[in-house]
């Protein structure tokens, strides 16, 4: 198992709502619109068609969920840790970070301001769909075989929740800030970070390394 | 935006702003300097700049703004070219004069070894050249018969067909069939290059969140395709005025149709 940092871009919340998160966690939508989570049909709905819809077809209707379109109810939360595509034609392997395609997602194509969440997931490095403690390394080729056109997002799919032991910090981007930064050929910088000091457990902490005693 | 392309699902606003901001972080990413998060410009930074450029470049190909697509294109071009990437070359193919430059930049920095699939866009940016191919590019192009089946680009197009393509450009029948006169020949050379475009448009139009935000490497205005078209009409303009016709003639559907007949006016309006 390893413990694999990503981010997580959310649009369209407020900074009260962001502060709530970093003590309530990350939550999938399916669990924003059926609230209590009906917990028996969480094994069932963590499936590989579920997650294929997930990443191919979120915004269609899905016949499954009386028509409704996939994202409303889906119990995966899309994240990224960046993705190194290989380029057989010309012998290189070429790189897209983590924050850029976060920050598309979060400012919701530079629409408005975002929130970056700075997180980690647990992976096994295998699929383990139906394991909800586990997240999905959609951007392994070697663990998803399969041709994916969305591959270059990088994703990591975590389920139901991201709790907030897992969350480190969230980041505001102010859209007018970003928009000033690459204007003036920086990066973009966080207007605010937002150190989650009382519930994140680093993963430091948690790694195959034991100090003796002293 | 083409009228014609209204009804495809597109959202220019978005297209517009994810261009603009494309255009910025390239530059960030061209000129990394000690104020960012990243202290020096690697190898991978300048490829991350080219790569915005060409996203850059696609959008206002669908935009219908081409000078500025030509121009993104050549500013994705060098840098890739920078980056000792041949693939740059097939994007400098919208600019002659930067094509000469780049082809001349890349064979001196690579002097001692081209491996066969840097070699297979070294020889279709030359094609474009009058006097190609000479007798060590004949034999160059000879080498890469073997593996006619090695797929490249984001498409994963056979490197067949661009040896095809490349013989045709320059009017060499000798490797196609159908050596009927330069009308079916063409059709034959672009039918694998349009044929892949399709079923990618086709896929990409199933899956509404990412196509109409354009959220996917592929793009609709696929550089790839449609820097082929540009080397395939480059030494002979009469191709321009028929390429339409044959756009017309193949079997695919509608909307790929629409792109492409679309794209390639703009393309030929505009040069």
């Amino acid at each position: 198992m390893l413990m694999q940092k990503v981010i997580k871009g959310i649009s369209g919340i407020s900074s009260d709502e962001a502060d709530h998160i970093l003590s309530s966690g990350i939550i999938c939508n399916w669990w924003r619109e059926v609230n209590p989570l009906p917990n028996d049909q969480v094994p069932l709905r963590l499936n590989e068609r579920n997650l294929i819809w997930h990443q191919n077809r979120y915004e269609e209707p899905d016949p499954l969920q009386e028509d409704l379109p996939f994202c409303r109810r889906t119990p995966f939360i899309s994240t990224t840790a960046g993705v190194v595509e290989r380029d057989i034609a010309s012998h290189t392997n070429t790189m897209t970070p983590a924050k850029d395609i976060a920050l598309r997602f979060a400012t919701n194509f530079w629409k408005q301001d975002g929130f970056l969440f700075f997180c980690y997931l647990f992976v096994l490095n295998k699929k383990s769909i139906g394991h909800r403690a586990f997240a999905e390394e959609i951007r392994e080729l070697n663990i998803y075989t399969g041709f994916s056109p969305y591959q270059p997002e990088g994703e990591i799919t975590a389920k139901i929740i991201i709790p907030p032991e897992q969350i480190e910090r969230y980041e505001f981007y102010s859209l007018n800030s970003v928009q000033n930064d690459i204007s003036s050929g920086r990066l973009p910088r966080p207007s605010k970070k937002v150190p989650n000091i009382e519930y994140f457990l680093p993963p430091e902490n948690y790694h195959n390394i034991k100090e003796f005693l002293s | 935006m083409r009228p014609e392309f209204e009804n495809l699902g597109f959202n220019r606003e978005l297209i517009s702003r994810d261009c603009e901001v494309c255009l910025k972080l390239a530059h960030c990413y061209e000129n990394f300097n000690n104020s960012n998060e990243i202290e020096s410009v690697t190898r991978d930074h300048i490829i991350v700049a080219a790569t915005y450029f060409r996203r850059a470049a696609a959008h206002s190909l669908i935009l219908d703004e081409v000078p500025n697509a030509f121009s993104y294109f050549e500013k994705a071009a060098s840098l890739y070219v920078d980056a000792n990437m041949a693939y740059g070359l097939l994007l400098a193919s919208f600019s002659p004069q930067v094509l000469s430059e780049l082809i001349l930049v890349f064979l001196t920095n690579n002097r001692n070894h081209i491996d066969h699939r840097n070699t297979m866009y070294v020889a279709l940016a030359q094609s474009v050249n009058r006097d190609f191919p000479t007798d060590r590019e004949s034999h160059i192009l000879e080498s890469l018969q073997p593996y006619r089946s090695f797929p490249m680009g984001i498409l994963s197009i056979p490197l067949g067909a661009h040896l095809d393509l490349a013989a045709a450009s320059q009017g060499d029948y000798s490797t196609i069939a159908a050596s009927q006169g330069d009308y079916s020949t063409m059709i034959e050379v672009l039918s694998p290059i349009f044929n892949a475009y399709n079923i990618a448009v086709q896929t990409a139009k199933r899956d509404i969140f990412h196509w109409q935000r354009m959220a996917f490497p592929f793009h609709p205005a696929e550089p790839d395709i449609f820097s082929l078209v540009q080397l395939a009409t480059a030494r002979d303009s009469k191709r321009r005025s028929y390429m339409r016709e044959i756009t017309d003639s193949f079997h695919i559907a509608d909307d790929t149709r629409t792109l492409l007949s679309g794209i390639i006016d703009s393309m030929y309006g505009s040069t």
